[in-house]
This record gives C-alpha cells, structure tokens and sequence, in this order.
C-alpha cells in the first residue's frame, strides 16, 4: 500500500476515533443510575487469580461432572456467588465480557497484566486498547496502562498496589504495577516483591506524620523544620533541572524527578500552613500515622487457609486506611492462593487440589474453588465493611474478578468479573449486559469495554481512549 | 582469534594506542584489510550525534553500601542494608546495571539511604571541624568529601556555587543536600569519557566504590596504556575488601552461587552456608591474583575421579540443590542449567504454554518412579528432550556429588547414578572427565568473556554496533583471568560508546516525529505504533509526506482551528520560534488565498526552513 493510502487510512482512522465518543458504553445501566461524571472517587480492584469459574448459561462440553457441582457464577443453586450474599445489595454481574480474541486464542490475564488493562498477556490480541501513556505491558501495544494507574494519575496519585507475589508479578508483564507505591521500595531482602510492614513506613514517611504528630506537640519546631526542608527541596529541583538540560535524552526521568519534589514541597508547605492553623487539617493523617500496622509481612501465597484469610483482610484494613489518609484514590488487591491455578482446582484426571481433595471431590463438589471463593468473598466483605466504618463504600466501586472461567483450558469466553458499587444498594445482584433470548450465553463483548466505562465513572472519558479501529489498519475492530 | 577495530577519529588514535601495547592477550586490527573483511570501510562511523548523549545507571544497594563503607569507616553499616534491601533490580543481571526510571518517587523513596550518609557525614564534620558547625566547616567538608560523593572533579568555583546557594539551609540541611544530588545517586559518563570519568569507572567496577586518591592521580595517564590499567587493576584488587566486593559482585552472580547466602536450611544441617559461600570467593581470588588460567579454576587434576573445580566445591553443590522440607536434596536439572546455561551460555528453548502444561503432567506421572526411571522417562519424550539433551550429560553427571559436595554413586532413592556421555561433542567415562570438557571448553571461556562484559558495560555492551571501535577479547580457556580483565578494562569499549550512522539516523527521525506528535500535534501520548508508521512513511517518502501527513490531519485541524494558529504552530515546530508579524501576516494569507497543503509546500521551499533547519530533516 502506498504512503498515501495508508495515511488516508490513517487519517480516517482519526475521524473515527473521534466519533466513537458518542457510542453507547457497555454498562448502560450503569450509566442510567448515575447520569453525572466522576461520580465515584475510590477504585478498589481484586484479583483472585484463577477461579476456573464457569459458564452460566451455555451448555458445558467439558468437565460435566465439575459443572454439577459448586462454581456456577451465579446466586442461584449451588452458585459460587452465593458466598457474597452479604453484599449482594451492592453487586452486579457483568455478563458476555470476553477476552477470547480472534483465533479462539486462550484468555490469560496473568494478574495485572491484563485484568487492569484488558489486555492478554499471553496470547496475540488485536485489541488496541488504552493507548494513553508510555506504560507497557508485555504483548500489548506501547502506551497500555492499567486503570487503577489511570484513576490514580487523574487525580494526582499513584496506585497501591497490594497482594500475593508468586502469580505473574514480574516487570516485563506488568511494568505499571511496579511503579506502584507499593511495590520497588518497600521491600526487604526476605520479601523482594513488597513487605506490609516495610509499607506502611512508607507510607508514614510519605504522609510525613511528623507533621501529624506535631498537631499534638511541638508544631513550633516542626513549623521551621518544614520550611528548612521546603528549601531544601527547592535547591534540590534546581540541581535536578540542571541536569536535565545536560541530559536531554532522559528527559521524563528527570521531569518525573523534579514534579516529585515539586509535590513534595507543596506537601509540605500545606503542612505549615495547617501546622500554623491548628493542624485540623492533618487530622485525616492519623488513620496511617496512628496505626501500628500489620501483623504480617509476607506477601507470598500461604499454605494456610486461615492465615491466608487473616492477611487479606488485613490488607482489605490498610487498603482502607490509605484511601482514608487521602495517600492515594486507587488500590488493587492480588489475593491470590496458589500461584498454579491448575493445581489449585483441576487440570487433569490425575490431579488433586492443593487443598488436599480428592480428584472425585474436586471434579463433582467443586471443593477447591468451594473454599477457595469462600475465603475470597469473606475477605471482600470485610474490606466493604472497613470501607462503610470509615465512610467511603459509598463513594467507592470494587471490581472484582478472575482472568479465566475454565483455568484448566485457559479460556475467557465469560470473564468471571461482578462489580460492588458503593453508591447503589439497589443492584441484589442483578445481571448485567446483553443476554440472548434463548439462553444461550450473550453475545461476546470486549471486555476492555467494561474497564472504559468504568473509567468513566472516574470523570476519564471515552475519548481519552485508542481507536475503534486498528490504528495501522491490521487486524480486528477494535474494543467498540 | 579475528579482530575488528574500525576507525572513528577517537578510533584512530586508539587504533596507534593498542597497537603500541607489548603485553597482552588481545590483537589489534590489523590494517584496513580487516575492515575490508566486514565491509566496514564502507561505514563512515563520524556521526557522533547519537554518541554524544550520556548514559546513566543508578548505584545499586552494593554500591552504597561499599561508597558508606570507605567514607564512614566507623559506621554502622548495617543500618544502610536494611534502608537499601528494597531498591529495584535488574533481573538477572549483574547489580549496578540499572538506568534511570520513570517512576514517582524514585529519589524520594531513598530518603532513608540519604538520611543515613547525612546522619554520619555530620558526625564526621563534627569531629573534622572541631564541633564548630560554622561557614568553614561547610567548605572544609564541600573540598574534602564531595568529590568522593559526587565521583567527579569539582572545580572551585562549583564548590562555591554550592556554598553560596546552600548558605541559608542548616547545617543539617547541607549535608542532606549534599546526598540528594544527582550525582550522587547516579553513574554518569560522558562519551567518551574523560580520564577522570574513566578513573571513576575503573574504581566503581572492581571495589564498587569511589577512586581512591592514588587512582586519581595518576588518572591522566590510564587511557590506552595497557600497563598501566593492569597496574591499577593489581593495586586495587590487592586490597583484600576490594577484592571481596570484585569477586561477591561478579563472580558471586555470574555462577549463582551469591544466592546461597539466601538459604534456609533445615536446622542442624552441618554446612555452614557463609563459610562454604566464602570459601568458594576466596579461591576464585587465588586464582584471579596468582594469574591463572580460567580452565584451571575449573579444572586441575588431583589424581581422583572429583577433580578440584568450582564445580565440585560444595558452595556449587549446595547451591544447585533445593531444601524439600527435613530434606535436602541434589537436583541435576537445577545443576544442569546452571552449568549449561549460565557458565556455557548455552541457550535453551523456550517453553510455549502447552508444552509446560505437558512438562508438568510428565512430573505428576513420574512421580512415584525412581530418580534413574525419571530421568529415563523425561528422556523418552520429546517435548522433554530439546532440554534434558543439553541438561541431563552434565547435570545427571553432576549427581555423583550430594548437596554437600561428598561424592557417591547412587541417588537418594538408591538408584545408580550413570555417569558418562557426551558432552560438548566430547564423550566423558566419568565425573572427572565431563568436568575437564567443560573447563577447556571454549564455550566456558566465550561465556566469560560475555558476561564479564555485561558486568563492566552494563547494558551498554548491548547496544554497540558494526561501527564499534573495538578489539576482539581472546576468548580461550587459556588465558589468564587477570590478562582477559585488564583487555575489557583497557578496550575502547569501556569508555566508549559506539553506534554505527544507521542507528543514529533512525534515532533522529524517531526524535523528529515524535517532535511532530508532540510539539506539532500537542499530544502528551502516542502510540509506538503511531510512531513506527510515519517512520515507515519517512523512509519510502520522505521528510515532505511525514510534516504534511501530520499538518493535514484531522487532528491538526483540530488543534489549529485558524490560520493563524496552523502558521504559528508551522514555524514554532518547524523551525523553532513563533513567526515574526510579518511572516504570520504572509502566512495567513497564503492560507487562506490557496489552501493549508500549498502554504506547507511554499514553506518548505523558502527560507527560513531551508536556511536554518531543513538540513536537520534531511
């Protein structure tokens, strides 16, 4: 193709992208609950990696005898939401979401990699999808950021970024997620990926609670030790754009450098300034610099189900207490159990879960993912009921979800994904999206397009994101 | 051994240096021959745009524990560990390789490692100035430790531009500012290097740590002289600490054995894991300073079927077995990899999903056989086989030793352990044998070099070029370790960078276009693939099709809704300044007389473009 025709093409292409804007989100019903933008102000998201979930509706071809038993993503019989009925008020179910691309290739979220993004991490897509910065993730087009990246930058935050680490947590799959707050620095040479109690220091460092802690004592002194250090920082942005003008080739390293001190200073000149007023407005500080912090520190996988329990919740607790000491607006929790989903439930006539079942009671009960959601929808309901004592479920949406609904084939057709909307008691659990009339599973949709409504609700429009069309005029349509 | 060296005109003169040197392993090109050879007369290798930028890496944990260590002899430096444990890495490479992020809070997140050097730099300032915190103080301590925090020359009228921007900042608040620079936090090179930067780096590769002040006098004259480097390399190594840090930092890492400071082994294990880990260091050091061949330090014959190896000592042993509960138990796909991969560099295909889904069914079903009925079975099938062909001769040879080093003959369970094969198309009778193939191997000596390259260049030995001025590293078991250290320390490449013209002119596009994305479109974003496209269009079309594709867009319509502002936005791109009245008044009435595509082509055509800035598109 000429020069010329490709860049008709292109230009085309841009005009497009231009009018997706006005098409109809995913989510309509969504939208029709809440008309305004931004309507939500904290994103939590969850990642239980692997709930081999099933298909609703669709006649099963594979693993019968499993299908008999527990797993269903639904309410009803011996559906696996069942264990969620505690919030169910709160939670709706998105139908029809896939991430089976062209090809029937295999759904494999690896954790943030795809699950914040959309994106499959493994497999080849055709989905240019949130081409919005220089965050990669691995197989995916230059620019694919995750949302929780996405919210969290919007407002002026970075993510947290919190969980277990065996499954899927490296660099080259998920650079965003290691620019999480959470996750470079506060690490220990016992727990490389990142260590509760070393994140929590952080965070007080962060929050500079000595300015909080001042507000009780000794605001005088911290006062003048403040404005040492806004100059201090001032000086130092200085030798950093001096060096940025030497080194033009790293250029938004060093701009990242010099924005942080900028917001450092800021911080701590609003600090003088609520020092000098009587420190009222640092008293939302004290939810982290008041805390004494978690019990545990290990972020891998245990093997035991009620200290696994235990330390998720205990992440739910300071997921809550970060949205609260205002350090950040985004959270993803990674909870996840066993870094091989096949050895948790199934993968072959041989295999037995890693929760001791026998293969007849994986196969016909479904015990593995039984217990498995079981601990995963305790742990949730008590990060909603964190979120409601400290005020903010009702500004708050969680999504929550696995990569795959048959870990054993690695397949995606029906994402397993519900949404607890914080603002709406009125959901009980209602099915969301484009159901067939015959009750055969819904019509495949994107499931990228569920991330960009939810964007949405974030004050993020739809026309911040890629084109609906391939934007070099290869492979398929695009997420609209 | 064939080698290249192609001439820039820095080359030239280095090309007159190298062949002056009398001693050493490595050859120089021999003549405009060799370049003829690989068509490299061809190349003009004069382009020093993309050359010129520097590279910048940040100090690993390492290295700020060794800079603390020399600067704070008294301080307790375990305090630094525990604030450095959590930087970032670069997997699987050798420490101190990691260029500068973009990532919030990068510098702000080693306030801890900050706060410690400040903390004991005003100790020492203390003590140094008598406890008089005053003006003179802060200068005695600017011209005393600021060149080793800094790790560069500072003139003196730097060291009063510091005191004087400092002067309002508390003593305490100096200090800090001094460790927030940086300079301190980052490896910079110019390129080429000065001699003071290449003393630096000199220092920083084999102690991790700032030049001592013996090695910076003499810095003007390490260059090119061969002698000299090796000189420098045999006083710094001399020192028992600097030695450690070489040895730990490089060999610890390349033979993997550094992670066996990280083993828990079961309680009451009689194995020391330090003693064995330093053990392993130490001898590696013998053979470094007492110039031994490499091939010697893998093998040297004892008489016995365990031949005296690093393979055989029981830090290898140990560290390429795994801790199964009570147990502990040798592993020879662990040990087989890690020979064959790490110390031959023999590289192993990788595993598409399916076939590991298939690896990890072949393990449950040999689950219950025995250790020989295993490996026997792997064997047998083939998605098993393009691995376990390269794993099983060293790794299953490798079995005669348990985790402790002790020799045997049988597995765990009983079974015999077979060892003879082939290996490296050599065939072997017994352990001694497989052992000896792999220390004259020339693969072992290749991969050496490798990665002792990685090691001193950092990813910047990935990224050279055809255009590289460089002499080729004798890669034979045969050489002395010490000759083959000083030939990648005294080669062009250590402070140097290269790149041939065809790189450099891709990089310039690239930067063009995406001036266009960014300065012309106003975009904060864009795809790579956006990218790639007008690259594409740049190169069947040229620069004309890529300004008027991107001034045409929609987009651009867009952004310049008048014809006022798509002439402004035409010469601040394009030629780098708003336009004058005059040239905006003719602009706009060129647009709006003819159209926006013939005012580009008027422009493009007339000066300023093509007095000022369109040698730059060509």
């Amino acid at each position: 193709m000429s020069h010329l025709i490709r860049r008709r093409k292109f230009l085309i292409d841009l005009i497009k992208a231009s009018a997706a804007v006005g098409i109809a989100p995913y989510l309509s019903n969504l939208n029709i609950a809440q008309a305004q933008a931004a309507n939500y102000k904290y994103f939590i998201a969850i990642m239980p990696h692997s709930l081999a979930l099933l298909f609703p509706q669709r006649p099963v071809t594979i693993h019968n005898n499993f299908f008999a038993g527990y797993g269903n993503w639904q309410f009803q019989g011996r559906g696996s939401l069942s264990e969620f009925d505690a919030i169910r008020a709160n939670l709706l179910v998105p139908r029809g979401l896939t991430n089976e691309v062209s090809g029937g290739l295999v759904g494999h979220f690896l954790e943030q990699g795809g699950f914040l993004t959309g994106y499959p991490t493994r497999g080849a897509s055709s989905y240019d999808l949130l081409l919005a910065g220089a965050d990669n993730t691995s197989g995916a087009p230059a620019g694919t950021q995750s949302i929780d990246w996405m919210i969290a930058q919007a407002y002026g935050f970075q993510p947290l970024a919190l969980g277990f680490s065996d499954r899927g947590y490296n660099e080259a799959e998920a650079p965003h997620f290691f620019r999480a707050i959470s996750w470079s620095s506060p690490t220990s040479a016992q727990f490389p990926v990142f260590d509760s109690k070393a994140l929590l220091a952080l965070l007080k460092t962060r929050l500079d609670c000595n300015s909080f802690f001042a507000t009780r004592s000794s605001a005088a002194t911290r006062v003048s030790e403040l404005q040492q250090e806004i100059k201090l920082f001032s000086l130092v942005e200085k030798e950093y754009t001096k060096r940025l003008r030497v080194d033009r080739s790293y250029s938004s390293e060093f701009d990242q450098y010099i924005q942080d001190f900028r917001n450092k200073s800021l911080q701590l000149s609003q600090n003088v300034e609520s020092l000098s007023s009587g420190g009222s407005a640092l008293a939302h500080l004290q939810w982290v610099c008041d805390w004494s912090g978690p019990a545990y520190s290990s972020p891998h996988p245990p093997q035991d189900e009620g200290y696994y329990l235990a330390k998720c919740k205990e992440l739910g607790t300071l997921a809550t207490k970060a949205l609260q000491s205002r350090v950040t607006n985004a959270v993803t929790l990674s909870i996840v159990l066993d870094q091989n989903h096949h050895r948790m439930h199934y993968i072959s006539d041989l295999d037995v879960g890693r929760d001791g079942n026998s293969h007849e009671a994986i196969i016909s009960h479904g015990e593995g993912v039984k217990r498995y959601m079981g601990l995963a929808a305790q742990a949730v309901i008590h990060l909603v009921n964190e979120l409601k004592t400290a005020g903010l479920f009702q500004d708050t949406l969680i999504l929550f979800g696995g990569e795959q609904n048959d870990g054993n084939t690695h397949t995606a057709q029906e994402s397993p994904v519900l949404i607890i909307d914080g603002k709406n008691p009125g959901w009980h659990g209602a099915n969301v999206g484009t159901l067939s009339s015959n009750g055969q599973p819904p019509r495949a949709h994107p499931y990228s397009s569920l991330l960009v409504d939810i964007l949405s609700r974030f004050g993020i429009s739809r026309s911040n994101f890629g084109s609906p069309y391939n934007i070099r005029g290869v492979g398929n349509r695009g997420i609209f | 051994m064939r080698l290249v060296l192609s001439l820039t005109a820095i080359g030239a003169v280095l090309f007159a240096l190298f062949n002056n040197c009398s001693a050493g392993s490595f050859k120089s090109a021999q003549g405009s021959s060799s370049e003829d050879t690989y068509g490299l007369s061809k190349i003009r290798c004069s382009d020093r745009d993309e050359r010129a930028a520097n590279r910048i890496y940040v100090l690993s944990a390492n290295e700020y524990v060794n800079i603390a260590e020399d600067l704070f002899p008294a301080a307790k430096i375990s305090d630094l560990v525990s604030q450095t444990s959590g930087l970032p890495v670069t997997p699987d490479q050798f420490e101190g390789n990691l260029e500068l992020q973009k990532q919030s809070g990068f510098i702000l997140d080693r306030m801890g490692i900050i706060n410690f050097f400040a903390a004991n730099l005003e100790v020492q300032a203390r003590t140094d100035c008598g406890g008089i915190l005053d003006a003179k103080c802060r200068d005695k301590v600017v011209r005393t430790y600021l060149y080793k925090i800094q790790r560069r020359s500072i003139s003196a009228s730097a060291i009063s531009t510091i005191l004087n921007e400092t002067k309002d900042l508390t003593f305490s608040h100096f200090i800090k500012f001094l460790f927030l620079t940086p300079e301190f936090h980052f490896k910079i090179y110019s390129n080429p290097m000065t001699s003071y930067e290449f003393a630096v780096k000199l220092a920083m590769t084999l102690s991790g740590s700032f030049p001592d002040d013996e090695l910076i006098a003499k810095h003007s004259s390490l260059i090119g002289n061969r002698d000299a480097i090796r000189g420098e390399i045999l006083r710094i190594l001399s020192n028992p600490k600097n030695l450690r840090r070489f040895s730990s930092r490089f060999w610890g890492r390349w033979t993997n054995v550094h992670r066996l400071l990280g083993f828990s082994l079961p309680t009451g294990t009689p194995f020391d894991l330090k003693k064995q880990h330093d053990d392993f260091l130490t001898k590696i050091e013998a053979a470094l300073l007492s110039d031994q061949r490499l091939s010697e330090l893998f093998y040297s014959a004892n008489g016995k079927e365990v031949p005296d190896s690093l393979l055989s000592h029981p830090a290898f042993t140990m560290v390429t077995s795994r801790v199964m509960g009570t147990e502990i138990r040798s592993n020879y796909v662990q040990r087989g990899v890690n020979v064959a991969s790490r110390l031959l560099c023999i590289e192993m295909p990788s595993l598409p999903e399916a076939t590991s889904q298939e690896i990890a069914q072949a393990q449950d079903e040999a689950r219950n056989m025995s250790a020989l009925e295993a490996i026997n079975f792997h064997r047998a099938k083939p998605q098993c086989a393009a691995c376990h062909d390269v794993i099983d001769p060293i790794g299953v040879s490798m079995e005669r030793l348990d985790p402790f080093g002790n020799y045997r003959v049988e597995f765990h369970d009983g079974s015999p352990i077979h060892s003879e094969g082939t290996i490296l198309g050599r065939r072997y009778g017994n352990l001694n044998s497989m052992v000896r193939a792999v220390a004259e191997s020339p693969d072992l000596a290749k991969c050496y070099v490798q990665n002792l390259r990685a090691f001193v260049d950092g990813p910047e030995a990935e990224r050279v070029g055809a255009c590289d001025g460089e002499v080729h590293i004798e890669e034979s078991p045969n050489t002395s370790m010490l000759d083959t250290l000083t030939d990648i320390l005294a080669s062009p490449r250590f402070f140097e960078r290269f790149s041939t013209p065809k790189q450099a002119m891709w990089a310039q596009r690239k930067r063009l276009v995406t001036h266009l994305y960014g300065t012309g479109l106003r975009r904060n974003q864009w795809a790579d693939s956006e990218i790639e496209y007008w690259l594409d269009v740049y190169q069947a079309s040229g620069y004309v099709a890529v300004i008027e594709g991107i001034f045409l867009s929609a987009e651009m319509s867009k952004s310049t809704p008048t014809s006022e502002a798509f002439v402004d936005r035409l010469y601040i791109v394009l030629i780098g300044r708003a336009p004058t009245s005059e040239q905006l008044q003719s602009g706009v009435s060129a647009v709006n007389a003819k159209s926006r595509k013939a005012y580009i082509s008027i422009f493009l055509t007339q000066s300023p473009f093509t007095t000022e800035t369109k040698a730059i598109w060509e």
